[in-house]
This record gives C-alpha cells, structure tokens and sequence, in this order.
C-alpha cells in the first residue's frame, strides 16, 4: 500500500510497527529534518540498519540516536519498528518505489507531519494550519511550541519553497500577532545557512508589522541571528518605533550589530 | 531579601505604552499575573543581592532551564513588595541544575491569595525594573556558567546544548 508514499512511523516516542514488504532497496527515513537511510537484506531476518544520509548537528551532539530497528524474517515479509529519539520529532518512511514492493502501515498512523514530497499547495496549507492551530496557545520564550516544532524542520528542508508564503503570512500580518512573534523568533534562532538571508529579509520586513509584539520579536529574531546587514532596518525602525521601552530595546539590538556594549554587562 | 528576580514569559505584554490608553495608574496588565504563577499556582522568584553581584549566576540558572537560547526577560523588583502584599517568602528549591543557586536564591511565596498575587504583580510592574538579556548574551553567559562548573553541558536541554557546543567550536 502506497509504496513511494511516505508513510507516518511515529509521532514522538510512540513506537509503532509496519509490515514492510520484501526489498533490498534503500528506504529513507526522516526523523525531524534528519533524513537517514535504511537498508536490508532481502527477507533473511538480518537487522536492518540505519545510516546517516548527512551530516547533521543533532547527531553530532550526541543527542539523537538512530531510531531503533527491528526486524524478522516472517513469511515474506519483515516487521520495522522505528521510533525517534527526539522529542517533538515524527519519523516518516519513505518506501522504496519500484515492482514488488508492498508496504502496510496499521490503521492508526495519522498523516501529520511534514512529508517529504509535499506539493508547494500542500506545504503552505500545512504551515498555514500549523500557524492557524496555534492560536490558543500559550507562548513563553525559550520553550518550544507546536510552531518551533512543526515550523523549524519545514523551512529546514523546504526553505525555497516555504519562502514565499512566510512573508506573505507573517510580514502581511495574516495571523495572530502572538503566533507571528513565536515563528519569528525560531526564525531567528535557528541555524540554517541556506535560508539565512530571506530569515533576515523577513525579520527586517516584520520591524515595520502594526503589531508591537510582532515589532518586538522581530528585533529579538534580529539580534539572536547577529547580521551587521541588519542595521539599515533596524535604525530605521528606531527612527519610526513610537513605543519608547521597544525603541530602547531595538537601540540596544542596533548597538549589538554594529560591535558596541549595549545591553547590561554582566 | 534585597531584589527578587521573576523571568517574563514574554516581554511585550509588559510594555506600558501599548496598554497606557486604558490601563488606570497603578494597575498591570491580566497577562503579567500569568508571568507569575505558573500551572500549579506557585510564586517563583529569586533572590538577587543589592549589588546585583549574583544577577549572572541566577540568569544562566533560570536560562538552564530551557528549550532555547533564546532572548531572556525578568523584571528586578524590592523584595519589601512582598510583604508589603501580605504574603511571605520561603526557602524551596527550584528546577535549575544549578544546585547551588537553586538552595541560596530560589524562593516560592507562600500565603499566596488571587488578591495578593494581583498586589504583588502591580507593584513589580509600576515599580520594578524590566531588563533583557539578547540570545547571544545567554549563550555565553550559560558558557561562562558551564566554564565555572555552575552547570554541566549534559545538564542542558539538547538545543542549547547544540547551540553552546557550536558557538564554543566557533571560538577555538
């Protein structure tokens, strides 16, 4: 069943099993924006085992561990289990494609997550829901949330198609204020190069957002990325900032990038 | 107890100006009284010297405790406000790997009534004083903290653990 369809293994901890059809082909499996390959000899009960397809920062913390396997000969075909490690982070299949595969998830896999092959449509409709969802949550800085946990791995692996829709939602104001401020601020923090210059586009078009919360992670976004090309925006924004306790902050925010003391010393 | 130290949520739902039209002398806005008491209605503040000579210390132990290098709010208030409200403070540990900071400065209220909580709000939002500390600042404020045995690398959640391991191989 939908062999070259990535299927949902497991949403956090949960483990789940599938039964997988017999192939020697290379699956691939995505834990967050991990994307790791799993390989198996035919239908002998070998392990299966897990590699990494690309080097990724998580793993060389130390801090996420292959998923688990298990597998077993069993009358033609082999059970998988597959779990992830991390916290928040769904893991997806991705069957092989070809003749002879065959690929039976149980009925309770969901479908939420990202998947790998989505369509542009889907993608936005899936980061709009994330975003939309989101709106009775409650926000704390340094915490994650549905939207650093969903938003994060999207534009991780889907940065130039995710682009677009970011700035058309977030800096035209589409959402909820509060929901725009916590993307903006996992959109500064996180580290991916790739995407690093239209994150900074994006957080300097957001200085200029009605919103003070959302004019406020914007210059939070801005400062934990450290651009210096960030000045021309952020000066500006002082210039027009009418919230006096705001406008000191971005003045500090300004004094960062350009290499002067300006937030307390310690 | 000089100063007490409370972590903001989230920083704009302080600011003055954007509430100022409405908001009668005197009062706070309702989303600070959530800064305050967490799930299970406690107070939980921290005891900061007048010199401020531990201030620090307690932000890298408040900010060990999170998810996220991320920018990091607290308002400085009198530790007077609290009796002043009618409550009182007492000694309990908190949830930082810091243990030493945890046993000297970390405090809960205790006798703490909806009235009081609301008094005690009101006075650190009127008369406290809100400061930030930026993203880059906690990092290496939990690097210094990790460099003076403090804390433990292991200690840390696995994105700002990833975070301080990244900007320390940058440094070397």
């Amino acid at each position: 069943v939908n062999a070259g369809r990535p299927q949902l293994a497991s949403q956090g901890r949960k483990p789940q099993e599938f039964r997988v059809g017999d192939s020697d082909t290379a699956w691939e499996c995505f834990v967050g924006s991990v994307r790791w390959t799993l390989k198996g000899d035919t239908l002998s009960p070998k392990f299966w085992f897990v590699q990494q397809a690309a080097p990724d920062p998580l793993h060389e913390s130390g801090e996420a561990k292959p998923p688990d396997q298990l597998a077993q000969g069993q009358q033609g075909t082999i059970q998988l289990q597959v779990y992830s490690e991390l916290p928040g982070f769904d893991v997806w299949l991705n069957a092989p494609r070809g003749p002879g595969v065959s690929w039976e998830a149980p009925a309770e896999a969901g479908t939420r997550g990202v998947q790998p092959d989505r369509s542009q449509e889907e993608l936005e409709q899936y980061v709009r829901g994330v975003l939309e969802a989101a709106r009775e949550e409650y926000f704390a800085d340094g915490m994650e949330s549905s939207v650093s946990r969903e938003l994060v791995p999207v534009v991780e692996r889907h940065h130039k198609q995710i682009a677009e829709f970011l700035f058309y939602w977030l800096a035209g104001e589409k959402g909820d204020p509060e929901v725009t401020a916590e993307a903006l601020h996992w959109l500064g923090l996180m580290d991916h190069a790739p995407s690093r210059h239209w994150r900074r586009r994006l957080l300097e078009r957001c200085l200029e957002a009605s919103s003070l919360t959302v004019r406020d992670a914007a210059g939070i976004g801005l400062a934990a990325m450290d651009d210096p090309q960030a000045v021309p925006s952020v000066n500006a924004a002082i210039e027009r900032e009418s919230c006096a306790e705001l406008r000191q902050l971005l003045e500090r925010v300004l004094a960062q990038l350009e290499g002067r003391p300006g937030w307390r010393c310690f | 107890v000089a100063l007490l130290l409370r972590k903001l949520d989230r920083r704009s739902r302080w600011m003055a100006e954007a509430i100022a039209t409405w908001l009668p002398h005197g009062d706070a806005p309702a989303p600070a009284l959530h800064d305050f008491i967490d799930e299970q209605g406690k107070v939980s503040v921290w005891a900061v010297a007048e010199d401020q000579s531990n201030l620090p210390r307690v932000v890298a132990a408040i900010a060990a405790t999170r998810e996220s290098a991320d920018v990091f709010d607290f308002v400085l208030f009198d530790g007077q406000a609290v009796s002043t409200a009618g409550a009182r403070l007492e000694a309990a540990p908190g949830n930082s790997p810091d243990r030493v900071a945890d046993q000297e400065w970390h405090r809960n209220l205790a006798n703490v009534s909806a009235q009081r909580a609301a008094r005690l709000v009101c006075a650190a939002f009127v008369n406290g004083e809100r400061d930030r500390t930026s993203p880059k600042q906690i990092v290496e404020l939990l690097l210094e903290a990790v460099n003076r045995r403090w804390l433990k690398l292991d200690d840390l959640k696995a994105g700002v653990k990833e975070k301080l391991q990244r900007t320390a191989a940058e440094k070397a």
